[in-house]
């Protein structure tokens, strides 16, 4: 359990690395693009294209990292004032309910991507890049997610009660969540 | 009568997702499955089909990408001693002015606006400069959220702004002119907000506390050179739109690029605050795209259930004058803009709503600035409003706090509608003497 | 049996592919009395552009949607044709060449679970600038933005410089002086207001691109007889106004532009026209090289007609 917790998590760090080369990738294209239109009068002639691919690639390797971290946000109303059994009940839910919203989509990407892939669709425009590659990579995101909120999932069902809530912080400022101690790391 | 129950219906769902705790993004993605599902009895492999498509289409658009670039941009500014250096500049320059420091988010955002399109990245990037700053230096938690929320939204009013390019392309509108046309009453929606500040401010001083240090010449001479490296920055990244070399879109990458060299030229850049502020960057972008993609797919599900539609058609069957057609298309905007954002609000209600206001002699230029001050007030009403979003993600202050600061100032932004509807030359003079 | 359909246009109302799409609707509103209802979604507003539409109808996310087909070219290299430069210049000819491309459209579409209804035509692009663009001397080294691949290459090949840019940032570009022209119609350039940063159109017809309306398949099946030929009278209606409204709406313009102080020239010399047909040869050919046998087909019998 334990070593399945840690394996998810370096999967969706490694996947986060990979996401933080694609960020200083895109701004290095842009930069690549001004000063050949600035001194060159030319272009890559790709910018738009591969900056949405990466901006795609960004957000979905990120999202495993992102939870884990207490960084994607929630409704805290109701979460900050119940305990127990009930705190823990209402995380089942969310935790549950989320993953089946994933794998639904999942199946879908799955589709396009599978049609994409064989009937050889490219971008339209002059680096014919083949689709399955920005399409797959948000699959591939979204696959990690959803190991990422598997494992948040057991953790919830299956951890010590006493354990399994601050670990389902939900950024509310209790200073042991790594997302809020992060913020603060500067006070 | 339909399209009201169907708005009830989706709320419903709003309130039961997102406040059992889901994840936002994951509830409004929720929330629209259960709307088609529900209200249009459509079929879950269609929903499955159409939500893939708008997910991809939406998050690989390039429109999208300055968003991690500006957060970015904010987070080597907050890790490196440039934001420390921001307020210990501007200290001792607004010691005398009443509110102090509370002014530095509607500054901040005013100048933050004319570099980039979104009010998302705006209220990112300056609030993860200022708010911590702010709370540590004691100052008035509502008063400092409540002011970022509603300067944050200044990204779409002043320019460059996305909201305005999309109107101007749809309503056939020259988007120059829409660009000059934001810039007065930019300008006074942040001077109305910061004359309620010294108000509320000059009437309790405990809320602007003025600290231990008091400040001589010296002190307001050495303020000026702190500013300086900030001040670089903000040459560079303005520089580089208006002199051409860069597009507003590109704007993001020679912020960050700037950050880097500032950074590193006063020796403040290692190796593990590059890396953090990277990660902090993935993590604040991932949390906000993910949530503009779920919010994508929601607005495409309120188009299928045709409620914008529906609404607006009903509102033509009024017959209203002029003034009560303002009033109610300004009702009708905030309801809208409880759940959905700027830009899908303008594009599914503006075929019917452009015709009408423009029969009813507004002006065209002056309709695009009025419905850019009514997406600005659709980013701070929850339950579904960006800059609240970004706020709590900021501060983790809950978001029921977060609404309720930003209350008097979503009050101050009607109260600049109201000002514009009566004097449009606001909006009108600069483009007018520009352009003719 | 009563049927309600949503209709995508990534365009706005005004557009031309708008109107048109407006009078289908309406025909078919009225020749159905009422019995079908069709949703217009204009500007995008439903979410899709035209790239995504191709899929969106043929699984059936979208019932009917109107598209722009120079991006479907990624899926299969013929929707490239109607964009290809210099290759039909006069409304006759680019009929002519949808009369003979229609079969292979339709074929693609029908293979993808679509039924083609109707295709009409951009305005026909052209050079804005802050000079006339009507010589390959007055093109050298200036820096016009494209939209495509084979605008890029023939653009180029002409000794301009070619600069790709989304459509948004082409306003703050011009206004700034990062790029001196814009490859785009009359029409395209009006709706962004670009007389207050250009004062020269030149015409040289570079091409004019089609717009398609198309049906999700199993929605069309599910028509009774009577119902598609209703579809068929709409289609033709939708169809016959947007060649109709061409030349009037290229007129229009012109005057519009001339109004607000530019300069439109009509007429630039064959010369000229001969050199920048020259330039897009190459990126013909790569069209050529990339197609299947149906690019001769085509070729072959758009030549032929021509002739006729
Ligand atoms: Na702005
Ligand atoms: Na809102």
């Amino acid at each position: 359990m334990r070593f399945l917790q840690i394996a998810i998590f370096g999967l969706s760090r490694g996947a986060a690395a990979i996401a933080g080369a694609l960020l200083v990738a895109m701004v290095l294209h842009i930069l690549l693009e001004i000063v050949l239109r600035a001194f060159f009068s030319t272009s890559t002639y790709v910018l738009d294209e591969f900056v949405g691919y990466g901006v795609a690639a960004v957000t979905f390797f990120s999202l495993g990292y992102a939870l884990e971290h207490g960084a994607l946000i929630r409704v805290n109303i109701l979460l900050s004032r119940v305990h127990g059994w009930v705190r823990r009940g209402l995380e089942i839910l969310a935790a549950t309910g989320t993953l089946l919203l994933l794998t639904y989509f999942a199946w879908f990407f799955w589709i396009r991507f599978e049609r994409n892939w064989e009937r050889g669709t490219v971008s339209s425009s002059i680096a014919e890049v083949p689709i399955w590659i920005p399409e797959g990579l948000v699959l591939l995101g979204l696959l990690i997610f959803w190991l990422q909120m598997l494992a948040y999932l057991l953790r919830m069902i299956f951890g010590p009660a006493e354990q399994a809530v601050p670990y389902a912080q939900t950024y509310q400022g209790q200073d042991d969540s790594p997302a809020t101690s992060d913020t603060r790391a500067k006070e | 009568m339909e399209a009201l129950i169907a708005g009830l219906v989706i709320l419903l769902l709003v309130v039961l997702f997102l406040g059992l705790g889901f994840w936002i993004f994951s509830g409004l993605f929720l929330v629209s499955v259960g709307g088609l599902v529900l209200l249009e009895g459509m079929p879950l492999e269609r929903i499955g089909i159409i939500a893939t498509n708008i997910i991809y289409s939406y998050s690989s658009a390039w429109e999208l990408a300055a968003i991690p670039m500006f957060i970015w941009m904010g987070e080597i500014i907050f890790r490196t001693d440039l934001s420390d250096r921001l307020f210990r500049g501007l200290s001792p320059l607004v010691d005398f002015i009443p509110g102090r420091l509370l002014h530095t988010n509607i500054m901040g955002c005013t100048l933050f606006a004319a570099v980039s399109g979104s009010s998302t990245a705006t209220t990112a990037t300056v609030g993860k400069i200022t708010t911590g700053e702010l709370s540590r230096r004691g100052y008035d938690s509502n008063l400092s959220i409540g002011s970022l929320a509603g300067a944050g939204s200044l990204g779409l009013l002043i320019p460059p702004s996305i909201v305005m390019i999309i109107y101007g392309i749809l309503a056939e509108v020259s988007i120059s002119r829409l660009f000059a046309a934001g810039i007065l009453p930019g300008l006074l929606v942040a001077a109305v907000y910061s004359t309620y500040i010294m108000i509320r401010a000059g009437l309790d001083p405990s809320k602007s506390p003025r600290g231990a240090e008091r400040y001589s010449l010296r002190d307001r001479l050495y303020g000026v050179v702190n500013l300086l490296p900030v001040f670089f920055l903000v040459i560079i990244v303005l520089g580089s739109i208006y002199s051409g070399i860069a597009t507003p879109s590109e704007a993001a990458a020679v912020g960050v690029a700037g950050a880097v060299l500032v950074t590193l030229a006063l020796r403040q850049l290692t190796l593990e605050i590059f890396l953090e502020s990277l990660k902090g960057a993935l993590r604040t972008s991932c949390m906000v795209c993910s949530i503009l993609i779920a919010a994508a797919f929601l607005s495409t599900a309120m188009g299928y259930l045709g409620i914008p539609r529906n609404l607006a058609e009903a509102i033509t069957g009024m017959n209203l004058s002029p003034i009560a057609l303002i009033l109610i298309l300004s009702l009708f905007y905030v309801m809208l803009g409880l759940f959905l954002d700027g830009i899908s609000i303008i594009v599914m209600s503006l075929p019917i709503t452009l015709p009408l206001v423009t029969m009813a002699g507004f002006d065209p230029v002056w309709f695009g600035v009025y419905l850019v001050l009514m997406t600005e007030l659709a980013q701070v009403t929850p339950p579904i409003g960006f800059n609240l979003f970004v706020i709590q993600g900021l501060t983790g202050h809950p978001i029921g706090k977060v609404a309720l600061a930003a209350f008097p100032f979503f009050l101050l932004m009607c109260l600049s509608v109201v000002i514009i509807t009566i004097f449009p030359e606001i909006a009108l003079w600069l483009p007018e003497v520009l352009f003719g | 049996q009563s049927m309600s359909l949503d209709l995508a246009n990534e365009y706005p109302a005004g557009s031309v592919h708008g109107q048109s799409a407006e009078i289908f609707a309406d025909t078919l509103e009225r020749l159905s009395g009422g019995d079908i209802e069709i949703n217009l979604h204009h500007g995008a507003s439903l979410g899709y552009k035209s790239a995504d539409q191709f899929d969106a109808v043929g699984d059936g996310a979208l019932p009917l949607a109107s598209s722009f087909i120079g991006p479907w070219a990624g899926i299969d290299e013929l929707f490239l044709l109607s964009s290809l430069p210099f290759l039909a210049s006069t409304p006759e000819q680019v009929w002519d060449l949808y009369q003979v491309a229609k079969p292979y459209y339709k074929e693609v579409l029908q293979e993808n679970n679509q039924v083609f209804l109707y295709a009409t035509p951009w305005p026909p692009s052209g050079l804005w600038g802050n000079k006339a663009l009507d010589s390959m001397d007055a093109l050298e080294d200036t820096r016009i933005r494209t939209y495509d691949s084979s605008g890029t290459v023939t653009l180029r090949e002409a000794g301009a410089d070619p600069i790709q840019l989304s459509w948004a940032d082409v306003v703050p570009q011009l206004s700034t002086g990062g790029i001196d022209g814009v490859l785009t119609s009359a029409d395209g350039g009006a709706s962004a207001s670009l007389w207050e940063n250009q004062s020269h159109f030149t015409e040289v017809n570079y091409a004019s691109p089609l717009q398609v309306m198309h049906m999700n398949r199993d929605t069309y099946e599910s028509l009774s007889d009577e119902q598609k030929d209703m579809l068929d009278k709409a289609s033709a209606a939708g169809e016959a106004y947007g060649w109709w409204v061409l030349p009037r709406r290229q007129q229009e313009n012109y005057a519009k532009m001339r109004d607000q102080g530019m300069t439109v020239i009509e007429d630039v010399s064959d010369e000229y026209l001969n050199s920048l047909n020259e330039a897009a040869q190459p990126a013909i050919e790569e069209w050529r090289s990339e197609m299947d046998d149906r690019g001769e087909e085509i070729l072959e019998a758009y030549e032929a007609r021509l002739e006729e």
